[in-house]
């Protein structure tokens, strides 16, 4: 095989390598910091790209620049322009003149009905006061793959959400061993993501870094 | 009846209940959609989508899909085929089907994927590496941020097919494709 197919184990790595390679070679510099974000800086300008997989953001504060390098990328790897960014891993971005708006609507509601929490009745606490969890007290929870599903999908949750870090740091903690009354509580903090389905994070333009 | 979904099952009377992973969407019922969800929902189950080349067998709207998915194959130069050397083993592939839907659940196409048996494969003799970096989605609200404080443009593209891109350093041998074995040369592997 000449060139990488679905399925075959380093599939993933040829082909991130082959498009690093090309913005390489196209005079961007990979970070040191995450080996997925590439920084071309000219004296035009500079941009910025992430790739995830399939999917790559581009930023920069030169539109021109911007345009020719989309030509080259529709060009070289047959990519489709997707426009403003509004829809990434879950998480949806709206753009307005005052800001930017990271939401994780849809995400949250597709998990509520995942996991039978959609007709719960909202509540404006994310913990009930003074909650005190202890590893081995309450009845197991049977499913405990399922229990550790549910974490990561309130983990993800927290990227737009960081106000619920704390509730699902503390229930999370009992992955090994999931109780009834953990789960009590994770059943509280769906019904208050219900609460805030509409919260996200927002962005101000032009404020400080 | 949110409070009962939730609930994993008790062991009632002692019987022994299966350890599988249940899961809870199995609990609710179509009562309580309205009729346009239910509509699209009869829809999705409606269109079932084939397990294995062998089911899809001179159906057109598949046939049509498959033929895409090799033209992209063959335009890529994904193979050639040669012989089996001696010493080497070829890994199997398989036909996957999709029908993909649009956001009010009418069918907007058949799409079908080449996939390769990859769990054959044998470290270090037919891969080696695999580990790809991914953004860490701290990394990306970064980059959000930035456009939103300089007021930079925030763009978006998707690659098409984009496992074809990447080009393989290691030997992998792979059967023909079900469906698609050259009639005079059936005897030859993708390389």
């Amino acid at each position: 095989m000449k060139k990488a197919l679905y399925g075959l184990k380093q599939a993933p790595k040829a082909c991130s390598d082959k498009i690093g390679q090309y913005l390489v070679t196209s005079g961007f510099q990979t970070s040191n910091a995450d080996f997925s974000l590439y920084v071309q800086k000219t004296n035009h300008g500079i941009i910025v790209i992430v790739i995830y997989v399939d999917d790559l953001i581009i930023i920069g504060n030169n539109d021109a620049n911007i345009f020719d390098l989309k030509k080259l990328l529709k060009q070289k790897f047959e990519m489709k322009d997707l426009g403003e960014l509004r829809y990434f891993l879950g998480t949806e971005v709206i753009q307005l003149p005052k800001g930017i708006w990271l939401l994780q609507r849809q995400y949250a509601l597709n998990k509520l009905f995942e996991y039978g929490m959609a007709s719960c009745k909202p509540i404006s606490i994310p913990l009930e006061q003074n909650v005190k969890l202890s590893a081995d007290e309450g009845d197991l929870v049977e499913d405990t793959t399922m229990y550790k599903r549910i974490m990561g999908s309130l983990i993800y949750m927290t990227i737009t959400r960081p106000y619920l870090n704390y509730a699902v740091g503390m229930v999370s903690q009992f992955m090994q061993t999931p109780r009834k009354p953990h789960l009590d509580v994770v059943r509280h903090i769906f019904r208050y993501i219900k609460h805030t389905l509409q919260c996200g994070i927002f962005y101000e333009a032009k404020s400080q870094l | 009846m949110a409070k009962k979904a939730l609930k994993t099952p008790d062991n009632n009377n002692g019987i022994q209940r299966s350890t599988r992973v249940k899961y809870l969407i199995q609990r609710l019922t179509y009562d309580g959609f309205v009729a346009h969800h239910y509509a699209y929902m009869v829809r999705v189950i409606q269109e079932v989508e084939p397990t294995c080349f062998e089911q899809v067998v001179k159906n057109p709207k598949w046939d049509n899909a498959m033929d895409e998915e090799m033209v992209a194959l063959d335009a890529n130069a994904t193979w050639e085929l040669v012989a089996l050397p001696k010493d080497k083993k070829a890994i199997g592939c398989k036909w996957v089907y999709k029908v993909k839907h649009n956001a009010n659940g009418s069918m907007s196409r058949y799409k079908t994927r080449l996939v390769a048996k990859g769990y054959a494969q044998t470290y270090g003799i037919d891969y080696e590496e695999t580990y790809s970096p991914v953004a860490k989605m701290t990394i990306v609200r970064v980059i959000i941020t930035m456009a939103a404080t300089k007021g930079w443009s925030l763009r978006q593209m998707d690659v098409k097919n984009v496992f074809l891109h990447g080009d393989l350093r290691e030997e992998v041998y792979m059967e023909q494709p079900p469906g698609y074995v050259d009639e005079t040369r059936p005897n030859l592997v993708c390389s």
